[in-house]
């Protein structure tokens, strides 16, 4: 049996594609968006998230720990050695903390657990043409699986869907990336020095993955554009858009809004939210963009 | 983050107001009425029965009620469409002194007036602050605690109270089952463990609908004309002669008495008339006089004159008893043929009808009641009217109309609590109907609820043996989430509710109620998951069957004091035989239940045990009840494992079997014993609020619960914060008990707004329902609102007066619920990605 890592399972994820839907989360992404509001999802191994709202003060995190990758700082509050944490194999302080403050971000898991999910789940995908979504991460960094859970659902003659940020290997996928029933492909910008700076990757593999997705499904493909200050917030970033978009047959945006309502999870993960602090997207550049796109042909969704 | 304001927040994506001027005058005057006590009633009804001793009991009622009413205060406010009116104020209350004196008196005395009213508190906000605001002035005194009492009023209420002690419905039913309920001392133990809601004294009526059907087809004059006919051919030499006339005079006697009520409409139109300037309003103050000199005498006409006799036959029940649940019931069928001759004729625009509904909607929302504040924390003021649309006809086609349409479209635009709406789902229910009522449920506002019904149908002829056609036609709602036939039925439900939580406690200590040391049956302490079961099962049966023979004894007290004579002519047979409602006259008599809550803590708390103790053997009973005894303190570890136990609404057999079996025990039991009119009680479960009050007096429990923490609400919702595998998990779980067992329940989902945004999430909402209802459900209701902005309702009440919020089975002003319901509400998991 096939088996993948996962971040979440979200049941009625209503959101995102036709119907009542499942979302699968699968973990690891290359890129390090500065303002990923997923970022328990980034990492292909397991990370420890820490809630400290939830933090009884129990130190159980401490007795338990069999690494010594827990101290305890001047507040009372435990710190972990999250490189230590990462390569621990039990990870028996996530069941010992009293107040169900510790989490494991991703787990392993089958194709069975999601196919039994998605069979309990069936009326209301067939009542509302919903079905499965792959979203991550990026789930195409996890072709085998993805594999598995494309033909599960090519089986039981169910939609399936992907959010993908397109940094992938073709050759890995190209047999069964193409069967999707619709794609969501996230671009963030095409200046690639910016690029490099927001996300520390080039953006030619994803731009390249984008047309040759293209050629096989542009119809079934939607771009999201996540309007960031400074990445992507200007008109010359748009009509780039536009022009891949022209050349490539893709329709159809999905405009989103920067937020930064993630930057809890990023304490929780010890890290620091990467972007500054108080920026905040004008109000005017939504509408703008969705303005100067629509008049370049494309439809705008969800706006 | 408050300090932002509005605009953070999701919007609500339909928000309207009321069509005209008109309605929102009338709703702006009821938003800033504050809440008095209204004695003219009371008084003109106790001096009545002070006059009437020696008449049988029916017809002594029948002359109390009819006097009080045929004398009340016409008061027509300005801009009124239609009229007719409770009280002489905008929100006015009746204190039922005949039903239940003594939290009157006591509430002079400033006592608590019950033990429970301890663990209740009430909201502050809205009508409420205001009538603080005008107690501060002088002229008027609180009373239970929201509303205002004129101080001239005051000895005239006390005198009334003083009076009926002794021969109140509460004290007559008091000295019944003190000495004849076998377990008296068992009840009284149970209200002071919290097992029981508190004692009957604000006694409810309601739980049916009246045959408006008939009412307004052949008008009143018509069925005195029957009743006149049954009295002259009756046989004296037959038995039960004698009382089946006084029945019949009895009814003679109200329904005059309430076409009198109605003509001093009539004459107090015409006198505003006289002195109206403006002649557009005099036309129509003359138009209502004509109107009320017609209805409901004589069968209405047009429209409009359907909709003020429709207000009189119904306002006129909710003025003869102290109602709850009382309520419409298929209106969108039984109007619907007055709205299209109306159109037909250019009588009337689609307008001038949505401005008649929007008015109504004021007009049922303006009716207070008033109990002793231990009720009052529970059922937060609301009168649990509840207008069901769509549904079937007779042959099985779905009954929608364009009126259901319109009535939809009025709950859009004129927000109130009430009546609140319910759907009769079924597939194909038109799509714009179904549309709009998504529309509706976007305002946030709670309602519709959305109800199965083939579930229903299923239930009630298996219960009662009525014909498919029948039920289909008539199936209506009573109160908030107890289906009943609509003017057939009859059932004054157990004005109180069995408290779970208390037996699972009882079940752990052998007995004995850890917070009082009160003894009830003994029971072996329990070692494992059998012991526990069989304990609570023991405990369970005997609190089931101890409250039903005690209010069966109550409900003989009922019938000597308070029988219903108003209803017991609009209700079907009724008249035919001769029978009151308390005589069994009803067609259908298996509507009374038996209500409970707290059912998934129960289960989680065993599936725990079974979990740890049985199958693991991480712990012991003994460790687990101390524990539980310390309230976790010390224990948090096992803590952490009992909650990792199972939880129900995870769509795990393990605990959802359990539930299952529970749930089965739970009816059996309750179909057991006969109820006062001669067939089986019903079983049904909901919460209204009692799962705060009943987990206020409940320790910690097996279930991972804290000590005094809220239980889980409604019948099949989850504990919050147990349900980790989604809202589709929750559904599975639900889907999978027998839904057609029970008479009511319901399940609560809330929405941030944005999931439902556009078409296309109205649709998966509807694909949702049918899926659900597909399992088959019985019951889903759905808040859309935004935990932040509940919280910033809470910070900033003021800022958030017209923000209604579905509790439980109904909708209230969220700034005029207690604190810990408001609580309860903001941590209901809010399903937001």
């Amino acid at each position: 049996m096939v088996t993948g890592r996962i971040f979440d399972l979200q049941d009625l994820s209503v959101q995102d594609g036709p119907g009542i839907r499942t979302t699968a989360f699968l973990k690891g992404c290359p890129l390090r968006c500065r303002w990923c509001c997923n970022p328990e999802g980034q990492a292909e191994a397991f990370d420890l998230q820490y809630l400290e709202g939830l933090c009884r003060l129990c130190r159980q995190c401490l007795e338990v720990c069999p690494l010594s990758a827990v101290r305890i700082g001047a507040d009372g509050r435990p710190r972990f050695l999250r490189d230590i944490c990462r390569r621990c194999p039990d990870k028996p302080c996530l069941e010992a903390c009293h107040g169900r403050a510790l989490r494991a971000s991703g787990r392993e898991t089958r194709v069975g657990e999601i196919t039994r999910l998605i069979d309990a789940n069936m009326a209301y995908y067939r009542n509302s043409g919903g079905g499965l979504t792959l979203s991550g991460g990026e789930p195409l960094r996890q072709p085998a699986f993805a594999r598995a859970l494309v033909d599960a659902c090519r089986r039981r003659d169910l939609s399936v869907g992907l959010e993908t940020c397109g940094d992938f290997d073709w050759s890995e996928v190209e047999d069964f990336v193409g069967a999707f029933d619709f794609v969501y492909f996230d671009l963030k910008c095409f200046d690639n020095e910016r690029h490099r700076r927001f996300t520390g990757r080039s953006n030619a593999l994803l731009l390249a993955n984008f047309r040759r997705l293209a050629g096989l499904a542009a119809l079934r493909m939607t771009v999201t554009l996540t309007l960031v200050p400074e990445v992507n917030d200007h008109p010359k970033e748009w009509s780039a858009l536009a022009r891949l978009c022209r050349e490539t047959g893709v329709r159809r945006v999905r405009l989103l809004e920067y937020h930064d309502l993630g930057r809890e999870k990023y304490r929780s993960l010890g890290r620091s939210f990467a972007f500054p602090e108080g920026l905040g997207l004008k109000k005017t550049v939504k509408p703008a963009c969705a303005k100067f796109l629509r008049s370049k042909g494309l439809k705008i969704e969800r706006e | 983050m408050a300090a932002k304001g509005k605009e953070h927040f999701g919007e609500r994506e339909i928000r309207k107001q009321p069509s005209t001027k008109r309605v929102r005058n009338m709703l702006a005057r009821y938003l800033s009425s504050p809440l008095m006590i209204d004695v003219e009633y009371i008084r003109r009804y106790t001096e009545a029965h002070r006059r009437s001793e020696g008449l049988s009991p029916l017809e002594r009622r029948a002359e109390c009620h009819a006097s009080a009413l045929e004398g009340l205060t016409p008061v027509i406010r300005d801009g009124e469409p239609f009229v007719g009116s409770k009280t002489r104020f905008v929100r006015g209350a009746i204190p039922y002194c005949n039903y239940a004196c003594r939290f009157v008196l006591s509430e002079f005395k400033r006592e608590e007036a019950e033990y429970q009213d301890k663990v209740i508190d009430l909201g502050t906000g809205g009508g409420i602050a205001k009538a603080r605001e005008l107690s501060a002035g002088g002229d008027y005194e609180f009373f239970g605690k929201k509303f205002l009492l004129a101080k001239s009023d005051k000895p005239v209420l006390k005198a009334c109270a003083e009076y009926f002690q002794g021969k109140c419905m509460q004290d007559v039913g008091d000295a019944l089952w003190k000495a004849e309920a076998e377990r008296a001392d068992y009840i009284e133990k149970g209200w002071k463990a919290g097992l029981y809601t508190a004692p009957h004294d604000p006694a409810p009526e309601g739980r049916y609908v009246l045959d408006f059907e008939t009412a307004l087809k052949d008008g009143f004059e018509k069925i005195i004309g029957r009743m006149r006919a049954k009295i002259a051919s009756a046989k004296p030499d037959e038995s039960g002669a004698a009382e089946k006339i006084a029945y019949w005079k009895s009814g003679i006697r109200v329904l005059e008495g309430t076409i009198r009520w109605a003509g001093a409409y009539a004459a107090e139109a015409r006198r505003l008339a006289k002195a109206e300037k403006s002649a557009r309003r005099r036309e129509e103050l003359l138009e209502i006089a004509r109107v009320c000199d017609k209805v409901p005498a004589k069968p209405p006409k047009t429209f409009r004159e359907a909709m003020q006799a429709f207000w009189f036959i119904y306002l006129a029940g909710h003025i003869e008893g102290s109602q709850l649940g009382y309520s419409p019931g298929r209106f969108d069928r039984y109007m619907v043929s007055f709205y299209r001759a109306d159109l037909k004729a250019g009588r009337i625009t689609k307008a001038a009808a949505l401005e008649l509904l929007e008015a109504l909607r004021v007009k049922m929302t303006e009716i207070e009641y008033v109990a002793s504040f231990s009720w009052e924390g529970l059922g937060s003021g609301n009168l649990f009217q509840n207008m069901i649309l769509g549904g079937l006809d007779d042959k099985g086609r779905p009954a929608d109309n364009e009126l259901s349409l319109l009535v939809l479209q009025s709950a859009i635009n004129c927000q109130t609590t009430q009546p609140t709406l319910s759907i009769w789902y079924d597939e194909r229910l038109s799509p714009a109907f179904l549309r709009k009522a998504v529309d509706c449920v976007k305002t946030g506002c709670g309602f519709p609820a959305w109800f199965n019904t083939k579930v229903y149908i299923e239930h009630e002829s298996r219960k009662s043996g009525l014909p498919v056609p029948m039920i289909r036609k008539y199936a209506a709602m009573g109160g908030c989430t107890e289906p009943t036939m609509e003017g057939m039925s009859y059932g004054v439900v157990q004005a109180g509710f069995i408290n779970h939580g208390k037996l699972l406690e009882l079940a752990m200590h052998g007995g004995v109620d850890p917070r009082t040391g009160l003894e009830f049956e003994k029971t072996a302490p329990p070692e494992n998951y059998a012991g526990l079961r069989a304990a609570y099962e023991t405990h369970l049966k005997s609190a089931i069957s101890n409250w039903q023979k005690y209010w069966n004894q109550v409900m003989v007290g009922h019938r000597r004091t308070c029988n219903l004579v108003y209803s017991s002519v609009l209700v079907r047979d009724c008249l035919e035989r001769g029978l009151s409602l308390d005589d069994g006259g009803a067609r259908v008599n298996g509507t009374p239940t038996t209500l409970s809550s707290g059912l998934v803590n129960v289960t989680n708390a065993l599936a725990a045990v079974k979990k740890l103790v049985d199958d693991d053997g991480k712990t012991t009973f003994a460790e687990l009840l101390e524990a539980c005894d310390k309230n976790w303190k010390g224990f948090g570890r096992l803590h952490r494992r009992v909650l990792d136990a199972p939880k129900w609404g995870n769509n795990d057999d393990y605990v959802d079997s359990v539930y299952d079996e529970l749930y089965h025990v739970y009816c059996d039991a309750v179909e057991r014993q006969v109820n006062y009119l001669g067939k089986p009680y019903d079983p049904s479960m909901l919460a209204i609020s009692t799962h705060t009050p009943f987990g206020k007096v409940c320790g910690a429990t097996p279930d991972g619960r804290a000590a005094g923490e809220s239980l889980a609400d409604g019948v099949t919702s989850p504990m919050p914060g147990t349900d980790v595998r989604g809202p589709l998990a929750v559904l599975h779980s639900a889907g999978k008990i027998d839904h057609t067992r029970i008479r009511g329940g319901l399940h609560n989902m809330k929405f941030h707004p944005s999931v439902l945004h556009g078409c296309a999430g109205g649709r998966k909402l509807l694909d949702l329902i049918k899926t659900y209802f597909q399992t088959p459900g019985f019951q889903i209701q759905f808040n859309v609102v935004d935990s932040r902005m509940l919280r910033d309702a809470q910070a900033h009440p003021d800022r958030y007066r017209d923000l209604i919020v579905r509790v439980a089975g109904f909708s209230a002003f969220f700034v005029e619920l207690g604190k810990s319901v408001q609580d309860q509400i903001i941590a209901r998991t809010e399903h937001q990605w």
